[in-house]
This record gives C-alpha cells, structure tokens and sequence, in this order.
C-alpha cells in the first residue's frame, strides 16, 4: 500500500515536472509569439479581394477595428468621422504599420462596390480597409473581438455593435478596446501607445 | 441538467478549487463569445500554503526630486509638502516569479518590489510591498514620499501574454495632489507634468498624510484612512495591468490605531497588532496546466476567475492562536463580488465585530456580524475571537455569493467556495491584551442644513450600446463631467441602468452614503458609523446619494466605475477640482 502510494506521488510529481518543463519552454518569449486572439475568418475586402482576417491584414500590425453598415444612424455618423480625424492624426504611419479595418455589420446590402463609394466619402486612405463577407464569419470575428451584447434580442440588433472601436498592436499581441465617440486626440494617444510599445520606452505624446 | 447555482445550493462545490463547473456554464450560456476560449484552471488541492504577507516597505534615505513640472491640471508637485520628517521609499515595477501553489510550477507576474537596500531579494510576493504611512495631523513635512519606477519588461521580454508596460500608479483611498493621484494619460502640454510612465522612467507620489480640510483651516482627524491600496491605472489598460499582479497595499495608523496592542497610553484604542493584524487580498484568477496567468484583454463584461487567491497564493492556510485577530480584507478582484462567512466545516457560521471599511475606522464597532458583502475595491475589517474555539478547530472564509458574468452577481447560495482556512492552535487560551472599544473612532453625521446647502449633481451609469457612459458619456481625459469647487460641499446621486452592477469610486474624499433606494443605508455604509471611497449601484441597490466635499488638492482627478472592465472601456469622468 505504501509504496503504491509512493509510486502514485512519483507519477504525479514526475508528470508535474514534465507539465513545468513543458510549459517553461513554451514560455519563452510568449509576450510575442502566443497565438493572436484574432480569428482567421474570410472576409471580402472593398476592393473585392478574398482575404483571411488574420493572416493577411492584422498579422504583425497594430490595427483599428470598428463595425459599421453603409445606411447606419446611430453612432456612425460620430464614430466614422471620428475614424477619419484620427487618420488624418496617425498620417503616413497609416498604411504603413498601423492599418484600420471597417467591418460590416450588413454583408447583405453592403457589396464591395457599395463600400467603396462609403469609403471614398469618408476619404479613407490606403490603410483603410472596408470590409463585407459571410454573415457567420462576421458574427464569428463580431464577437471574439468583445463586440457583443450578452442579451441574444440585443446582440441580433445590428445597430448595438457600432460604437466600439477594437485596438492592438499583433506584433505583440497587446489588445483593449474603446468607444469609437471619443475625442480623436485621444483614440490617437491610446493607439500610438500601443504601437510604439514594441519599440521604445517612450510615450510619443 | 442541473446547473451549478444548484449544485451551489445542494453544496456540492463547497471547498471546491475551482470552477469547471463555472467555465461549463458560462460555455453554455456564450459560446465562443470573447473570453470563452480561456482554459479552465487546474484543479488544486485548496489549503496546502500557508498564508503570506506582503512585507513592509523599508525607508531609504532621502533623494532629491525628479524634475517635474507643475501645470493647471496637476497644480502640485511633491516639492511644496517635504520637510525634515518625510519618509522616502522606492518602488520598482518587474517582472518575477512567485509560486503560488506547491503543485504548480511558479507563475511569472508583474509587481512592484520595494527598492530599498537590504529589502527582500528576490522579491517574495505578488504584491508590492506594504507601505505603512503614519497620520501627519496638521504638521507639513511628515509626510511620505514614493519614487516608482518603471522596469516593466519590454513586449519581446514579456512572459505574461497580456499588459501594457506603461503604468501610472494610483493610490487608491489617499488624499494628496492630483500628479500623485495617478491620473490614467498624459494630459499635460509638451514639457508638462506627466502621469504616465515607460519603462525606464519613474514618477514622485507625494503622500503629505496631512488631515483632509488642512488648507481650509478645518482639518478633521475623523476621516484618516485605514486601509489603503495602490494599482495601476493606465487608461484602456488598467484591467489587465492589475491582473498581471501590480498592487499592494499601504496601513495607516495614528495615535487611535497605534499598530500596538500593548501601548495602553489613553488614546490608543489597542487593536489586535502585530501578527495578529492580517490584511487580506481576496482575488479571483485564471491559469493554465502550467500555472501561468491567462485572461482575455478583449471581454469586457468584466472578468471572472476560477481559481482563488488570497494575498497572491491560491486558497491558503493560516495558523491562529485562541485570541483576537484583526483581518482588513480587500477585494482585489477585477470584478467579482463576494459574501463573505467564516464557517466550519458544516456551515455554522462565526461572528465577528467589523471596524473599518476603506473609509478608516467606524465610530463604533458593529458586533455580532456573520458576513459581508465586498465590491471590487471595497475594504472591510473585522476582529474575530479564536479563543472558545478548540485546538485543531478549522475554519473557512467562504463566499456565498454566486456570480456567472461580469453583470452582476446571481444571489446567495446556501454553500460556496472556500477561499483560505483558519487552523486554531493551542491547548488554552493565549495572553491577548488587544480590545475592540465600544467607541472607534467617533464622528458627526452630516446635518440637515449641511445637506440643504450642498451643490447637487447626478450621475448615470449605464451600457451604452457594448460600452460603458457615465450620463451618456465616456472618458475625456482634457474635458471635466464636474467642476467643483474645493470646500463646497456636494450630494451625488449616482444612479445604474440597464440592470449591470457598478461598484463606483470617487478619487481624493471619502464620501458619507446618505441614502440608498431612497432609505437609510446599512450599518456598515451609514453615515455617522462609516464613510467610503467605493460604493456599489445596481447589485441590490439601483441608486445611493452620497454627500462629498473636495478639499486641499485643486486639478484634475477622476471617479470611475471599479469593475475594471467597465473603467477601461472609459466608464470613467475627469473632474477638474477648482480653487
């Protein structure tokens, strides 16, 4: 009996040693290289380009994410100007490390063509990516993302979700979110933080 | 299919380590929602690690001041309250390992560390070090100076998966200037004042623990604190910075809580001291198989562990002798709340004489409690008699209230987790010279012509469409919600909607709880016994009119809600403090 038991202990520190070997090498570094929260769901880009979300347009970059729809009147007409302001803050670093994505909330009605005129009335530059695809994949990506209502009547209404704007920097895998209605000076403060938080000490203020 | 608020009730999970049982039903309820891809923690075996406390800061000797600038949102810079009585400490922010429980391997956090020579090396807990700050009266120059310093790892270097390594560190139930306050962004113009810290840089907190109403000739002693605690407060990231372990605590005491049960000088009221005054940090967390710190940065319901620590280990053990004990607890938790027993093995519960909450010390004990309710950020003391009990007696902390989301909490179960267990110890009962007097530490409810006179303002705080408003609003950190004027005095209301709990804390004052649903308040909460820095709306109260008066500091500070989740997705407002 005791030496059942002794032998039992032996497994279990063993396999807890093992467990702590195992873990400490996947450790290393894991502030970069854990996998990204972001789902690799395919998306349809304004520019009619079948895309994986992940893979090719957040990998390695910090990005904004809102969801929008082309015919939305609640908080849009604060939140995408907003976005616009803030684009004009970020200048050049847009389209180059920082990029935004504007994800429908209306795959239905909002065709490539249709959010490239949304787009261009927004005067959105080329790191400003508009986005439309299959309604799952969009709810998929909608609520990993925290976009949610945990109420099921209020998360169906699409007009709930257009006031978050989703913020991180992939290369480090730092994420936070805020409300999209915010003073652009001070999305682009709390962007930059997490962009140039790869890089420096410095706060860029 | 039964679900685990029953198997709660049938008391089936009481003493249980964790929750996949928790995890089960919150799958159930959101499926692949953020937040619900984290594993469940592994089952522990509760009771295994005997009960650590942080240990005291050490003072340094005194360095001068870093440059910082003064500017019209941070008025006052530490320079103004020094003098020859001041304590100086320096604190660093790391990165370090702590084991948390003998069968898992130690779990890397994010901390602060006391800096001073001869402290602790490696440093040996999840918190910071406990600063311990004595009351200055009306004596400018006896104050407490902090340095923290900034030594967060890089991203590349980071071995937690979460937290932004810059930090700005607040101090939470203090009343000091606002640039020691702990403001969450740099607000200042070029060249200014700056709250906000990256690694390599550091920030001087100025504590001059002078009695609030100091500069206005009316210093009331009555509202010292008792205790305190410091976090971060970085804006958008305040959530997961606190989840990453960067907290600690600071003690106050003055010539009515001497810190000695033996010194019988007339003044002091001779609570139990020593090794037998033990704060508590209740925290709930999420780890993996290895032991490492998950959380999901992109929930922000407010997150829930599964897993229970107590002063940064997972359900401890603490050997006590048959005498008097005094327990700040603080709920350190991002967003649980709990109801908390101390009961044997079958559920009898014990009574115990609470005295403090974070507003310092009650005017009178209230005798004969059998639990209490702890919002995030909340404080409660309490001083338990162990002496009728037998040797080998085992009791438990136990939180009987049941919580599934970051909403607000279910309801009282009949049983429910145990967070630490007391092992009493000793054939008879020992010598114990501590006493709870009938009277703490007195003071004057406010009067109905005070209330008649006070500017009035309300506040609402709601969902806003998957973010959270304060009166339709969210954080402007250059735009004030309120402008009050120092020494005029204000009656809050602070209202909730849309049925989410909000534990709501007001920086700078305590405040005096007027009304709560329109009725007097409870013991603990009313006017006249208590005063608070924290109060909860929308759990089992929708509203509570608070009476506030803003004193000594003018500038920028703010008041949030204390669900971290809910702060960071800017439930939070900047009030500018005018002279």
């Amino acid at each position: 009996m005791a030496t059942l038991v002794r032998s039992a202990v032996t497994a279990c520190a063993l396999a807890m040693a093992m467990l702590a070997a195992g873990t400490g090498s996947s450790q290393q570094g894991s502030g970069l290289r854990k996998a990204s929260p972001i789902p690799d769901v395919r998306l349809v880009t304004h520019e009619g380009r079948t895309v994986r979300y992940h893979r090719d347009l957040v990998q390695g970059r910090t990005v904004v994410i809102n969801f929008t729809f082309s015919t939305c009147e609640n908080f849009c007409p604060i939140t995408m100007p907003n976005l616009a302001q803030l684009q004009k803050l970020l200048g050049d670093r847009v389209g180059r490390d920082i990029h935004f994505h504007s994800i429908t909330l209306d795959p239905q009605g909002d065709t490539p063509p249709l959010l490239r005129k949304y787009a261009a009335n927004l005067g959105a530059g080329p790191g400003w990516t508009f986005l439309t695809g299959d309604e799952a994949e969009i709810t998929r990506l909608r609520r990993r993302l925290g976009v949610y209502n945990p109420d099921p009547a209020q998360d169906a209404d699409r007009t709930q979700h257009a006031g978050v704007v989703v913020y991180g920097n992939d290369a480090i895998n730092r994420w936070a979110s805020m409300p999209g209605l915010i003073r652009p000076e001070q999305m682009a403060s709390a962007v930059l933080l997490v962009a140039n938080a790869a890089v420096g000490p410095r706060d860029t203020r | 299919m039964t679900s685990r608020r029953d198997l709660l009730r049938l008391g089936l999970l009481a003493g249980m380590g964790g929750g996949a049982a928790l995890l089960g039903a919150r799958h159930g309820l959101r499926p692949a929602w953020a937040g619900d891809d984290l594993p469940a923690s592994p089952r522990l075996t509760p009771f295994l690690t005997a009960l650590p406390v942080p240990p005291d800061a050490r003072p340094v000797p005194a360095f001068p001041l870093l440059a910082t600038p003064t500017s019209t949102d941070f008025p006052d810079g530490a320079a103004a309250y020094i003098g020859g009585g001041t304590t100086y400490h320096r604190i660093v922010e790391e990165q370090r390992q702590v084991r948390v429980h003998p069968h898992l391997p130690p779990t890397w956090f994010w901390g602060y560390r006391d800096a001073a020579p001869g402290a602790a090396s490696p440093w040996p807990s999840m918190f910071g070090p406990t600063i311990r700050m004595r009351a200055a009266g009306t004596t400018a120059g006896r104050g407490t100076l902090i340095r923290v310093a900034n030594n967060l790892p890089t991203p590349a270097n980071s071995r937690l998966r979460f937290g932004l390594n810059h930090t700005s560190t607040h101090f939470h139930g203090g009343h000091h200037a606002a640039l020691s306050d702990g403001f969450p962004t740099n607000i200042d113009a070029p060249g200014g004042a700056r709250s906000l810290r990256g690694p390599g840089e550091a920030l001087d907190h100025m504590f001059p623990m002078l009695d609030p109403g100091f500069s206005h000739g009316r210093p009331e002693a009555h509202e010292r604190g008792s205790t305190l605690w410091y976090h971060d407060h970085c804006l958008h990231f305040t959530a997961q910075n606190v989840m990453t372990g960067l907290a600690g605590l600071v003690l106050v005491s003055d010539e009515l809580d001497a810190n000695d049960e033996n010194l019988n000088d007339g003044r002091n009221l001779r609570l139990p001291s020593g090794a037998f005054d033990v704060p508590l940090v209740i925290q709930d967390k999420r780890i993996d198989a290895g032991g490492q710190l998950v959380y999901d940065a992109l929930d922000h319901d407010g997150f829930l562990g599964d897993t229970w620590f107590v002063n940064g280990v997972v359900q401890p053990f603490l050997e006590v002798q048959r005498r008097k004990y005094r327990f700040r607890l603080l709920n350190g938790s991002n967003a649980r709340y709990y109801k908390l027993y101390v009961n044997d093995a079958r559920g009898n519960t014990v009574p115990f004489d609470m005295i403090a909450n974070e507003g310092g010390l009650f005017s009178r004990p209230i005798r004969g409690a059998r639990s209490f309710t702890v919002s995030p950020a909340e404080r409660i003391e309490i001083v338990i008699d162990f002496r009728s009990f037998a040797d080998g007696t085992r009791l438990f902390l136990e939180n009987r209230l049941e919580q599934d989301n970051g909403r607000k909490p279910e309801g009282e179960v009949a049983r429910g987790p145990q967070l630490m267990e007391f092992r009493v110890r000793g054939s008879a009962p020992a010598a114990d010279p501590s006493r709870v007097p009938d009277v703490l530490r007195p003071f004057a409810a406010i009067t109905a012509a005070e209330m008649r006179a006070a500017t009035r303002r309300s506040f609402k705080f709601e969902r806003n469409d998957g973010m959270w408003a304060i009166n339709g609003r969210f954080f402007d950190e250059t735009r004030p919600i309120a402008t009050p004027r120092l020494n005029g005095p204000e009656i809050w209301h602070l209202d909730s909607g849309g049925g989410w709990a909000h534990p709501v804390h007001i920086h700078l004052e305590y405040f005096r709880v007027l009304t709560r649903d329109g009725k007097l308040p409870a013991l603990h909460e009313r006017d006249g016994i208590a005063k608070k820095d924290t109060i909860s709306i929308g759990a089992d109260f929708k509203d509570v009119e608070v009476y506030i008066n803003f004193r000594d500091f003018a500038g920028a500070f703010v008041f949030h809600c204390h669900n971290l989740e809910h702060e960071d997705m800017d439930m939070m407002a900047r009030i500018t403090l005018l002279r």
